[in-house]
């Protein structure tokens, strides 16, 4: 299983899928702003501001053929591109929808990279392989094992978990909120962000986008609160930033504001732990509360940028400043100033994480 | 040593810079000469000449996704580990190299 290297491929597509999702999520923003309306008959007419919301929209639609088609790229490389493609639109089109996709990708990628190497053709016909026998043969298998197997139990839990979230009231509803809003935070934008950020992708594109609306939050927990938290040291007379720190902020608190939490790096390096009990406590504040007030929001990345397509933009802005403003308390009392010494403080090598070869 | 590596993460837009930052702050400490190449959101930049490949004792690679041009390094000694954990314990890592890869 080892060497199947699922995290990283599904982490190569991510890479690829974030510039598409900020690009059409912003067309939608737009299209949005002035007005515009998605746009399903062409033949009328149709003004500027509904073209963006409609190119935005429909390329949001197509999430599922993209995760398809990256994680397939991923693993097979150029032979994973066609067959990941049209595994993907097979997705779209018979509601496999994105969780489909992401299976989709994988069982493309494996399957056109074990035929790449175990078919053996002789050399005058090597070229027909590219061309014709591996996107073929690789599509053909995929798509009836989709359609016929693995399709089946991927509609039933996708029933399944849209009936969960939708039955869910109350307590359980904050609780979930709680998870997603910490999961989202607690490793500032690394790997546990980005499956959460998966996760979460899913559901939007099966219409509940409170999930990625407390993740998009979230984010910008530890930014927003360190930025708080200064100025409040300031007002109480707690000298607890370097003046490194103060610097590294200007730039921490603009990136935050666009959902960019690795700006705050410098900071939260300096004192991971500490940092990262205020940022969970105050990412779970935010996330329940965004929750309990149902804000959705079609737009999947952007930080404030989100704002013309939040439902309830007051209530999303409160629950991010007292998520922010619960953190810069804690951060307050927690935070120390950094020592400024040649620092040979850094954690320890986990030797389990280092892999030597060749 | 002369030390060359990549340094990828999923976003390609922090994690891929200060990994490369912390890396060849920790190598020059030591007395080694290392060139780190980035592949960001943004693509390949200050990416390793044939010659610095020719000449390098060990290749850390950093990354967080599939990389490009990994075949560039056959032969080599390769240390592969994810920008976490160069972010957070890059002097450690160049330590760990040192006792266990001879020049």
């Amino acid at each position: 299983m080892k060497n199947l290297n699922i995290k990283k491929n599904l982490m190569t597509a991510i890479s690829y899928l974030i510039p598409f999702v900020c690009c059409s999520g912003m067309l939608m923003v737009i299209g949005n702003i002035s007005g515009g309306q998605g746009i399903k008959d062409f033949n009328g007419s149709m003004s500027v501001a509904d073209v963006l919301f409609t190119l935005g929209g429909d390329g949001l639609g197509l999430l599922a053929v993209f995760i398809s088609m990256f994680i397939s790229y991923a693993i097979a490389d150029r032979a994973g591109i066609v067959p990941g493609f049209l595994l993907g639109i097979l997705c779209k089109e018979y509601g496999y929808g994105f969780l489909g996709g992401l299976f989709a990708g994988f069982m493309t990628g494996y399957l056109a990279n074990y035929l790449k190497n175990a078919i053996r053709l002789p050399a005058w016909f090597e070229g027909i392989k590219p061309m014709l026998i591996l996107p073929f043969l690789t599509t053909l298998i995929v798509a009836l094992l989709m359609r016929y197997v693995v399709g089946i139990p991927i509609h039933a839990l996708q029933d399944f978990i849209g009936y969960t979230l939708t039955s869910m009231q109350g307590g359980s509803i904050i609780v979930l909120g709680i998870v997603v809003g910490i999961l989202s935070a607690v490793d500032y934008g690394g790997p546990i962000n980005k499956v959460v950020f998966v996760f979460c992708l899913g559901l939007v594109s099966e219409g509940y986008t409170t999930p990625m609306n407390a993740l998009i939050s979230a984010s910008m927990i530890a930014p927003l609160g360190l930025t708080i938290c200064y100025f409040l040291s300031r007002l109480f007379k707690r000298d607890i930033f370097s003046d490194e720190e103060a610097n590294a902020l200007k730039s921490a608190f603009i990136m935050g504001c666009c959902q960019i939490t690795e700006g705050s790096y410098p900071i939260i390096l300096n004192d991971l732990i500490r940092i990262t009990i205020c940022t969970a406590i105050g990412a779970a504040v935010n996330g329940a509360l965004v929750f309990y007030w149902d804000c959705t929001n079609p737009i999947v990345w952007g930080g404030f940028f989100t704002l013309p397509g939040q439902n309830h933009p007051g209530l999303w802005v409160a629950a991010l400043l007292i998520g922010s403003l619960v953190f810069s308390i804690i951060c307050l009392l927690l935070k120390r100033k950094p020592v400024t010494k040649e620092n040979d403080d850094e954690q320890e090598l986990n030797l389990s994480n280092v892999k030597i070869s060749g | 040593m002369n030390i060359i590596g990549i340094a990828a993460c999923v976003a390609g837009i922090a994690h891929t810079y200060i990994a490369k930052e912390k890396l060849t702050k920790a190598a020059e400490k030591r007395g080694h000469t290392i060139h780190i190449e980035t592949q960001g959101q943004i693509g390949t930049e200050d990416e390793l000449t044939a010659e610095q490949i020719k000449i390098s004792d060990v290749v850390i690679l950093a990354v967080d996704t599939s990389i490009k041009g990994r075949d560039r390094f056959a032969g080599k000694k390769i240390v592969e580990v994810s920008t976490e954990v160069v972010i957070h314990s890059a002097g450690n890592l160049i330590k760990h190299i040192e006792e266990n890869i001879k020049a």
